[in-house]
């Protein structure tokens, strides 16, 4: 009985064990209800470890979505940080979490990875496209046109359209500035040559 | 030589023109200021250019209008002065508009966390153009009058201080009119008319027996006219939209109402979602145009806007069938939070108060749908004063108070006020902050997170997809969950991006600064980066 008991346990071990390998995000989602994150971490930074790959690459993609949708994005955070100190140039890792960083309004660390990023990979559109959007975000609606342009034609022109409408009018305002200190010295002249006493 | 004015009533014709004008620059200035709200806001930097063109313009006048009153002491040559002063200032009420329009960028491009230089050239600009020469031609009456009376007979001591006294008693009028009763009542155009009226006057006064009277007189007459030419044209138009956009975006259909109030200028207007078909009311304030106070979609109570992440708020409190919400929410505009919270959550939420401080805007609450009945209400008045003054705890304290667009207005983001708020919680209350921040890290967040930390020991933030908005949460119980728990299907979608934004409150690091009574700089800090 026990003998029968403890091949059992050896078989659901082993059954389980080949059921991470062909489904890491059920057991990572299986880690994350549990409330296991430091599981769920380790489980993410195997298949990391494994190098780029597009089923990788759809494993994030899910996670991502899971995390946030568990409200755990800080814990999404601290897994793909303890993933890039396993991988700490690894592009791909660096810009899921700058883009993470991004929807959570947290610019800075978006930015340093994305500077990371560009260093191991520094012609990557993805780097560029979340260079516009930090850009976007921060109004320099000038660098985030020229970021998107090739990436992102529609985001592009709007951001050029409203770069356009802020130089015009710094234009006209300085045109106009300038028209409103010649009319104040104009006043001052015209009442100071009115105002002189007569010669006579 | 021109001979000088004497007798009595040409001394007192010669104050009550220095009355009248002392009246009119200052409600010349204070107009000035509201005039151009709708197009740079009311922010400090413009109350400064108004007021230092004003004084710049005043110190041109006083010193060539003293030489020009040696050269022609004649009250009749200030009253033909007055009148070029009056017609100087007519354009200001009808051209301030135009010339916003033209000094702008696309409102769209106008975001106010950056459009600080815009505001400062740009009503430096109109105020430049079109309110310092009648205010340098205004400032010529002080030492025109003074010289005047000494040729009455008068010690120059006296004079001056005669003038002095009564131009400075029709400034204090000046001053009172507009704010308390003037721009509510007849509006920011008419009230700059008036002052031109009053110049007008002032001439007529000097001119009683001279020539220019016809031309004064046809001026009131033309002044009336303005008025009730001006009274009938919009304040600020609808936002032009190019067809293209119309077909794929929001944009502004309509202006419904336009209300010049003691705190602003308030727009009613209609948008639309060229898109989706969508339309919704909307409030806004001074120059944030395409900025929203308050909304009313026209179909349902959710808003696809940041007070839908309020509006899960009440599921924070996991027995609310049992012991319903009670809510209070500060800053409330026409009603919208009042609206959502009572529409989704029925007899979950116990009371919802609404406390809005302009009250030409929380009487719009009706208009924006809805119509508290008791133990709900619309309260007016100061937001602190009120909870200051509450014999009562509420369960959830929500904050969304703002002044100039995107600052919390100081008294009500320090740690006293913080204080206060954490002594009028329940022990399961939650306190929430609407904060416009499009960078966690950026100074403001960091500073509100710091004075929020030094009250209460829970905190978070929940980020607003697709929005600069952020919930800043805070609780009295440091194990306070901060996580809503479904309940209502229609929020699901809202909950999933409440959730996919909720991080805990990040730490602030080295340098922010504790928000003081004394030392709170909301509005620079939200423009800082």
């Amino acid at each position: 009985m026990t003998v029968r008991l403890a091949i059992l346990i050896a078989s659901v071990a082993v059954l389980s064990g080949h059921g991470f390998a062909q489904d890491p995000y059920q057991q990572i989602l299986r880690s994350l209800e549990a409330g296991k994150e430091g599981d769920a971490a380790n489980q993410l930074l195997r298949v990391i470890r494994a190098g780029p790959s597009d089923a990788r690459t759809v494993l994030l993609d899910q996670c991502y979505t899971s995390f946030r949708q568990r409200g755990t994005s800080a814990a999404w955070l601290r897994c793909l940080g303890q993933a890039l100190e396993a991988a700490p140039a690894d592009v791909e890792l660096l810009w899921f979490r700058a883009y993470t960083r991004i929807e959570l309004k947290l610019l800075a660390g978006a930015r340093d990875d994305l500077q990371t990023a560009s260093k191991a990979a520094p012609g990557d559109p993805r780097i560029r496209q979340g260079r516009g959007w930090i850009a976007a975000l921060s109004f320099d609606h000038r660098a985030a046109a020229r970021l998107l342009s090739g990436i992102d034609g529609k985001g592009a022109a709007y951001h050029a359209r409203l770069a356009a409408s802020l130089d015009s009018a710094r234009t006209r305002q300085i045109t106009g500035l300038i028209m409103g200190i010649g009319l104040v010295t104009g006043l001052v002249l015209a009442a100071w040559r009115i105002s002189r006493p007569s010669r006579s | 030589m021109t001979q000088p004015a004497r007798g009595d009533a040409s001394r007192g014709a010669l104050l009550a023109a220095a009355t009248l004008s002392g009246a009119g620059v200052m409600v010349v200035e204070l107009t000035a200021a509201r005039a151009l709200a709708p197009w740079f806001g009311a922010s400090l930097y413009v109350w400064t250019n108004v007021i230092g063109v004003v004084l710049l313009a005043l110190a041109a006048g006083y010193w060539f209008g003293g030489r020009l009153a040696d050269r022609r002491p004649e009250p009749q040559f200030l009253g033909r002065i007055l009148l070029v002063a009056a017609a100087l200032s007519l354009p200001a009420p009808f051209l301030t508009g135009a010339l916003g329009q033209w000094l702008l960028p696309d409102p769209e491009a106008m975001s106010p966390f950056v459009a600080t230089d815009h505001v400062v050239t740009g009503s430096l600009v109109v105020t430049l153009l079109l309110f310092a020469p009648p205010i340098m031609l205004l400032g010529m009456v002080g030492p025109f009058v003074t010289r005047c009376l000494v040729d009455t007979g008068l010690s120059g001591g006296t004079a001056a201080g005669r003038t002095l006294a009564v131009s400075t008693l029709g400034s204090l009028g000046g001053t009172y009119l507009p704010a308390h009763f003037l721009i509510e009542e007849v509006g920011v155009r008419a009230t700059l008319l008036i002052a031109s009226g009053l110049f007008v006057v002032a001439a007529l006064v000097l001119l009683a027996r001279g020539r220019g009277t016809a031309v004064a007189t046809g001026m009131l007459l033309a002044i009336g006219g303005l008025a009730a030419w001006g009274a009938s044209m919009p304040i600020r138009p609808t936002l032009p939209t190019a067809d293209a956009d119309k077909q794929t975006s929001w944009h502004e259909a309509g202006v419904l109402e336009e209300i010049e109030t003691a705190y602003q200028y308030v727009r009613v207007s209609r948008w639309q979602d060229g898109r989706t078909g969508k339309s919704e009311l909307r409030l806004s304030l001074d120059e944030g145009v395409t900025e929203f106070h308050s909304i009313r979609p026209d179909d349902g109570y959710l808003t696809g806007k940041y007070y839908d992440h309020f509006a899960l708020l009440p599921e924070l409190f996991a027995d609310r069938a049992d012991k319903p919400v009670d809510v209070i929410v500060l800053g409330g505009g026409a009603g919208t939070m009042g609206r959502t919270l009572r529409g989704l959550h029925g007899d979950a939420v116990r009371r919802v108060l609404c406390v809005e401080i302009d009250p030409k805007v929380a009487a719009l609450h009706d208009r924006f749908g809805w119509s508290p009945s008791a133990p709900d209400a619309m309260l007016v008045g100061d937001a602190r004063v009120i909870l200051a003054s509450a014999d009562t705890r509420f369960d959830l304290i929500i904050l969304d108070a703002y002044a100039k667009q995107i600052a919390i207005p100081a008294h009500l983001g320090t740690v006293e006020f913080f204080r206060l708020v954490s002594q009028r919680l329940t022990s399961r209350g939650v306190f929430a902050i609407n904060v416009s921040a499009p960078d966690l890290g950026g100074p403001l967040m960091r500073a509100l997170i710091t004075t929020l930390k030094e009250v209460f020991p829970t905190t978070a933030v929940a980020c607003v997809p697709g929005s600069w908005n952020v919930v800043l949460l805070a609780a009295t119980d440091a194990e306070r969950d901060l996580q809503p728990k479904g309940g209502i299907e229609a929020l699901d979608d809202v909950r999933e991006g409440f959730l996919a934004g909720l991080l805990p409150a990040p730490e602030p690091g080295d340098g922010a600064q504790v928000l003081l009574d004394d030392r709170a700089p909301l509005e620079r800090l939200a423009r800082s980066r």
